[in-house]
């Protein structure tokens, strides 16, 4: 499978000068909508929570783009599509999918209906208000045009943001070349993208003053007090004798002791009633939270969520992908709620390498398939709606067994760089893709 | 990967001279000049030369002056070789720490019988075992080896019954093959209960087959993700893998050892890689593939490679990894043949190790600490706990790709080790008993303006001309010789480039 037969165009260079003229248009009408507030939530709504926004909603000035704050999570494993938004209404749902459908509303353990035509798992209920409310969309059918069905594979180059399987050398990340390629998004930041994890991801490789923090809370320096500040300028003069990744990590690192250490995320309280699970993932949505209203100008936190690859007793009712989903959502919806006006300037996206086959397997599990289903949440996104391009699960229409990607995932976040991340050359950030603007965010 | 199979493996295998004639023509290609970075080595080490030092840095969890003693009596080839037969070396030492572990060599059904221990606390005991032997076993080589194989044949030791599992694993499969036969490693490690479980085959039955092990033995394993299979090959070598399960743990005297079952197998004729299976093969069909999976250029390509970058730099000259691959062809996988051949003096100074240094990754770092300082871990499972936030406990790593072993993924998460050196250093640890003095004691009596260059000589050399000068500033500033003092100046030295480089 190539791009041309999803889409019916062409990788030719017109186009891509088309996606940057594109752009530069949207910037114009970004600007004037930025006069006149948000469009669906109206000016009131944007009146009584302007002192509230951090200074990156406003960067630059009024005629600049938004440059929103960013959340990233990549749900690794594979996670599976149609159970987080089931098709109930296609006919051939039930009968594909047997044992591990997801009953239709209103029966027992039932979807809760988002379009009449789809549903949520009823385990992902904590992320309904915010559909409600128009802040968040489901973009089913959604993935990488390369049909690699290896995790390890699709995962490079997702995060690579490169087409198709040949790219063998891929050193640095989508996200990573856009924070590159832009001005900081307030003079002088310190820590423009943060990893939420133990080991850098390949989606952030290559941006400037980025880290991987396990714990926020604990991003200090131990040992001696008295010398603490001493010690550190000793480390510096040490990795500024060398090159390459280390050094970089390094002198990020010495940047930022003393800017995070500064903030109180163990006594940070939530606003807006949220709760965060009580799990290392709630933690660094919470974290997450704290860190933007902190307001050091991080412009992307990454979030990872690994164990999605569920061969076996994937459930329903009950199971691994209930459970991790629901902790997914609930912190999806606590962060909504807590950040509450300042979603107009945060924009959320999960997304996963690969969603599962159409059948289950014997295990009471699925094996690995195409497209899965994106998640998009923020003040500026187009929510209540499930974007697809949809032809059904019939024989026909699957990709060898799976649900075919009709939605590429560049479209989508190169929409999302270029309307919310002030960014003009998104498309450039996936090499040879003329992206498809699919009109998924206010901009 | 057409061409790999239009060569024809017979033209491929080298003869010895073939072999030799490639080591040789290595040398040729190298630039082996030293870059500024390590000074001359100190005089109270034993005289090591600079290819030994950097043999002894790959071959080791880091330096200590006993096996630099060794490796300096011995010399590089016959250490290497010493070190290649494990059982020769004495490991007394060690056994007498693991000998509170009296599950070690039990089956799985007597682990989950054991009369004092739960599964869980196994597995705990289980990280602690790993932790005692990087840091303490004379066969060091082994220990190296053991944690490339352990990330290769990654299973997490917290998926049901990989608790227990898991350290049977360890044992009979990557312990008692890590320098044997790659063929015996790949068909000990199918018939792993623990792999069974955590790659989900124990449930991979015929009429609804599931193909996650499957996949991952060709992508990960043995082909690579680049390797000529296609996703039909998945699927019939998933019917292959049908039946292949163990018995239930709870299961007198037999459960959780590998058990076929000729009644959930699928014993239909399959194609696997162009091999025709034919009907009624049983336990075979997958056996077979093993054996063409075991025997296939693409993975001596994939594996040598990885092995070559594990052991020598993230990017080793194209002519290392041809001569990996020969080597490996040549001895249709004898891994110790490999691993010899890639830390031979000609190989390694290939490679060019000094001007390419690796990152050590976190339990690398920590352990090479703890050897460097001889201190006594009495209580290793606080260790475990003290040392987890590090980010690479052993089996803790979830995908079955294994921990990461690029200098990206961990060149940004610095601080947990700079504050674990600082901890450490300073006798705040919680877990040991380790106190400044003993620092000190490494010190050897030098007065404070000579403290740079005592660390150097105590820590094994290779330390930068920056880093020395930054530790003896620090030095300086003290106006006396407090525990403070020396303290941080060995947490600066544990904490600086040269020493999370090797």
């Amino acid at each position: 499978m190539n791009e041309s037969s999803i889409h019916g165009r062409s990788d030719g260079c017109d186009e891509y000068v088309d996606v940057e003229r594109r752009a530069a248009l949207h910037a114009l009408r970004r600007g004037a909508a930025a006069m006149v507030g948000r469009r669906r939530r109206g000016a009131a709504a944007l009146a009584s929570s302007a002192a509230a926004l951090p200074r990156v909603a406003f960067a630059g000035g009024g005629g600049a783009p938004a440059r929103d704050v960013l959340v990233f999570c990549f749900l690794r494993g594979g996670m599976d599509g149609l159970s987080l938004c089931p098709p109930y209404a296609d006919p051939d749902y039930v009968s594909m999918r047997g044992p591990l459908a997801v009953p239709p509303p209103g029966a027992l353990g039932g979807a809760l209906d988002l379009d009449g035509t789809f549903g949520l798992h009823p385990a992902a209920a904590a992320l309904l208000p915010a559909y409600q409310a128009g802040d968040v969309a489901f973009v089913q059918g959604a993935g990488s045009t390369d049909p690699t069905r290896s995790h390890f594979d699709a995962m490079k180059l997702i995060e690579g943001g490169v087409p198709n399987q040949g790219a063998s050398a891929v050193e640095t990340g989508w996200l990573g070349r856009h924070v590159a390629a832009m001005p900081p998004a307030q003079p002088g930041a310190l820590l423009r993208a943060a990893a939420l994890d133990d080991v850098f991801p390949l989606t952030l490789a290559g941006a400037p003053q980025s880290l991987a923090i396990p714990k926020l809370a604990e991003f200090d320096l131990d040992g001696y007090g008295s010398t603490r500040a001493l010690r550190q300028s000793r480390l510096r003069t040490m990795y500024e004798a060398i090159d390459g990744p280390l050094a970089a990590g390094a002198l990020s690192t010495l940047d930022n002791i003393d800017a995070l250490s500064s903030i109180d995320f163990d006594g940070y309280a939530p606003s807006g009633g949220a709760v965060y699970p009580d799990s290392t993932l709630g933690e660094a949505f919470r974290n997450t939270a704290a860190l933007i209203k902190a307001d050091r100008g991080v412009e992307v936190v990454e979030i990872d969520k690994g164990g999605w690859d569920h061969h076996d007793n994937q459930g329903v009712g009950a199971g691994r992908f209930f459970d991790m989903i629901g902790e997914l959502c609930q912190s999806l919806g606590a962060l909504h709620a807590d950040l509450g006006s300042l979603m107009g300037s945060v924009t959320v996206a999960c997304m996963t390498e690969f969603g599962r086959r159409v059948d289950a397997n014997g295990s009471a599990g699925t094996d690995h398939g195409r497209a899965s289903c994106m998640v998009l949440m923020g003040g500026n996104v187009v929510g209540g709606r499930v974007v697809r391009d949809w032809i059904g699960l019939g024989p026909a229409a699957l990709d060898d067994l799976a649900v075919p990607v009709r939605i590429d995932y560049r479209d989508v976040l190169a929409e999302l760089l270029t309307d919310r991340m002030g960014d003009p050359a998104a498309a450039s950030r996936f090499p040879n893709h003329a992206p498809t603007d699919l009109g998924l965010f206010d901009g | 990967m057409g061409a790999a199979a239009g060569r024809g493996p017979d033209r491929e295998y080298p003869t010895r001279r073939t072999v030799v004639a490639g080591a040789a023509a290595l040398s040729v290609s190298v630039a082996a000049a030293r870059t500024a970075r390590a000074l001359p080595a100190p005089s109270a080490a034993p005289a090591l030369t600079d290819l030994e030092r950097a043999l002894l840095s790959r071959a080791t969890f880091g330096w200590t002056a006993e096996d630099a003693q060794q490796l300096a009596t011995l010399g590089h080839e016959t250490w290497l070789r010493t070190q290649l037969v494990p059982s020769s070396i004495d490991d007394s030492a060690l056994d007498a720490r693991l000998a509170a572990y009296d599950w070690i060599p039990m089956t799985g059904p007597e682990m989950y019988d054991h009369p004092t221990l739960s599964p869980w606390e196994i597995a705990q005991e289980g990280r602690s075992v790993r932790l005692l032997r990087a840091t303490y076993s004379k066969r060091q080589l082994l220990e190296r080896i053991v944690e490339f194989w352990t990330d290769h044949f990654n299973i997490f030791g917290q998926t049901g019954d990989t608790d227990v599992l898991k350290q049977v694993d360890d044992r009979e499969v990557v312990r008692r093959h890590a320098l044997g036969s790659f063929r015996d490693l790949l068909h000990a490690s199918a018939k792993s209960p623990a792999m069974l479980h955590y790659l989900d085959n124990d449930t991979n039955e015929v009429g609804a087959p599931q193909e996650n092990y499957a996949r991952e033995v060709m992508e990960l394993h043995t082909l690579g993700v680049d390797g000529p299979y296609t996703e039909s090959d998945v699927r019939e070598l998933a019917r292959c893998f049908t039946g292949w399960t163990y018995y239930p743990v709870w299961q007198l005297n037999v459960g959780g050892t590998f058990r076929f079952r000729a009644d959930r197998h699928d014993d239909g004729a399959k194609t696997v890689l162009g091999i025709s299976i034919p009907a009624g093969g049983g336990m075979s069909d997958a056996e077979t593939v093993l054996d063409a999976l075991a025997s296939h250029p693409s993975t001596a390509r994939f594996v040598s490679g990885k092995l070559a970058r594990w052991l020598l730099g993230y990017d080793p000259p194209q002519a290392v990894l041809d001569h990996a691959e020969r080597v490996w062809r040549g001895t249709g996988g004898q891994i110790a043949e490999v691993v010899r051949a890639l830390l031979s003096p000609r190989v390694l100074k290939a490679a060019n190790p000094w001007g390419e240094p690796k990152l050590k990754r976190p339990f690398h770092w920590v352990v090479s600490m703890y050897r460097v300082t001889g201190v006594d871990l009495d209580d290793p499972s606080a260790t475990i706990w003290e040392t987890w936030r590090l980010g690479q406990t052993p089996f803790q790593w979830a995908p079955p790709n294994g921990y990461p072993d690029v200098e990206g993924a961990w060149a940004s998460n610095l601080l947990p080790r700079w504050s674990n050196a600082a901890g450490y250093a300073a006798g705040w640890s919680w877990s040991t008993d380790f106190e400044p003095d003993e620092l000190r004691a490494m010190l050897a009596g030098a007065p404070k303006d000579q403290w740079a260059r005592a660390i150097h000589a105590a820590l094994g050399g290779g330390f930068s001309g920056t880093d020395l000068a930054v530790i003896q500033a620090h030095a300086d500033g003290f106006s006396s010789e407090s525990n403070q003092a020396v303290s941080e100046c060995f947490e600066l030295a544990f904490s600086s480039p040269s020493f999370l480089r090797y």
